[in-house]
């Protein structure tokens, strides 16, 4: 049941593969992602960490991956009503569209609709527009997510939207 | 003001470090994150290049009608800046030279850069590409995108380019729009289009790849609206 949530809700696949070693050597599995980009890893262990909808790529066995509602504000901003969390102690393997770069926040943090991956949990999210009514039309920004409190939030340097974009100007 | 291109070549994102009373132009859309505490405000810009003629004019060049303009309350802020399409960036200090930039190639610039749109005749207007080009003067920093990697030539005499692949030139070449070397025949066998054939000295910016040669690829291949 909580596989059926993840897929519609999560943006993930309704299943996830299980590797695991038995023999006596070490050996090998490579894992990727579907767009072009850096994959990172993180630890988790009092942080919880909330990744958008497809990012998230990999754990090891103690993450624990639950569903949760995100808000009517991530979803306005571009992101999933609903997000995935990782909770537990381990590692997190997630992947991004362009690079993945790390920032910490200490206060308001705002970041553009489509280029937040993931994010300690624990920080508060809301949805604003860019400037004001008017400057949030002419700025091409539109709606913009300001994150509030302390803790680490990952960018992707690029975003699909941009690419859909201008595809589909092409057309 | 601080500025380091992070995550190079491929998916380049300017990280800029804004301090008390400083700010700088981009165009709109290209801001990613940044610190609450920056004002940002959008304009038309005034002065030379300013206004609604000059944002026409930029528009007209391929960019957008509006330009984003952040501004540092305190100090130790940070913008991110970045591009919609995969490729590098250009960090361009501007000196005595103004230079010239391919429409579409721009991102953001100091508040001392002017913007300007110049009209290259109607050699260009052949070319398949943008008739227009940004011209830029006055001194500061100015970044510019490109679609793929940026590798400069440093141009001595002669040197020629597929238009399609100009990111940028200094203002001390003269170019004109002309057939590829050889016959008329084998140009147009050849696929090559029209080129650019640059004259003088100066540093010149290139492209791996063409952005709207791109979008004819792929977007001929996606269902009709």
């Amino acid at each position: 049941m909580s596989g059926v949530l993840k897929k519609f809700f999560g943006g993930e696949s309704l299943f996830v593969n299980r590797f695991t070693n038995p023999t006596r050597q070490s050996l090998q599995v490579v894992l990727s992602q579907s767009t072009i980009g850096d994959i990172a890893e993180a630890q988790v262990y009092e942080n919880n960490l909330c990744f958008q909808p497809g990012a998230y790529i990999a754990s090891t066995p103690e993450i624990k991956l639950g569903v949760r509602w995100a808000g009517l504000a991530s979803w306005f901003s571009g992101e999933g009503l609903f997000k995935l969390q990782a909770s537990g102690q381990g590692t997190v393997f997630f992947g991004a569209y362009g690079g993945l770069t790390r920032k910490k926040i200490n206060g308001d943090f705002i970041v553009d609709t489509g280029h937040l991956v993931a994010y300690e949990s624990g920080m508060k999210m809301s949805v604003k527009m860019a400037g004001g009514l008017l400057g949030s039309i002419t700025s091409g920004e539109g709606f913009v997510n300001k994150i509030t409190g302390k803790g680490t939030i990952y960018l992707q340097s690029r975003s699909i939207d941009g690419l859909v974009q201008f595809l589909s100007s092409k057309v | 003001m601080k500025i380091e291109l992070l995550q190079q070549p491929d998916s380049t994102i300017a990280r800029v470090t804004l301090n008390t009373g400083e700010e700088i132009v981009a165009e709109a859309g290209a801001m990613v994150a940044m610190s609450g505490y920056l004002q940002a405000s959008t304009t038309l810009r005034q002065g030379k290049g300013g206004g609604i003629f000059g944002g026409l004019k930029r528009m007209i060049g391929g960019e957008s009608l509006f330009l984003s303009v952040f501004r540092s309350p305190t100090p130790e802020n940070t913008l991110f800046l970045a591009p919609k399409m995969l490729g590098d960036m250009l960090h361009y200090k501007m000196g005595a030279s103004g230079l010239v930039v391919q429409a579409g190639s721009y991102l953001a610039s100091t508040s001392d850069v002017n913007i300007d749109l110049g009209f290259q005749g109607f050699k260009s207007l052949f070319s398949g590409e943008s008739i227009f080009w940004l011209d830029m003067g006055g001194h500061g920093d100015v970044l510019l995108s490109s679609f793929g990697a940026i590798y400069e030539v440093p141009v001595k005499g002669e040197y020629i380019v597929d238009t399609g692949h100009i990111v940028a030139f200094e203002k001390t070449l003269k170019f004109e729009i002309t057939k590829p070397p050889g016959s008329w025949l084998s140009a147009f066998l050849g696929g090559e289009g029209l080129v650019c054939r640059f004259k003088g000295n100066g540093r010149l910016f290139c492209q791996t790849h063409n952005a709207p040669a791109f979008g004819q690829a792929v977007g001929s291949r996606l269902p009709p609206r």
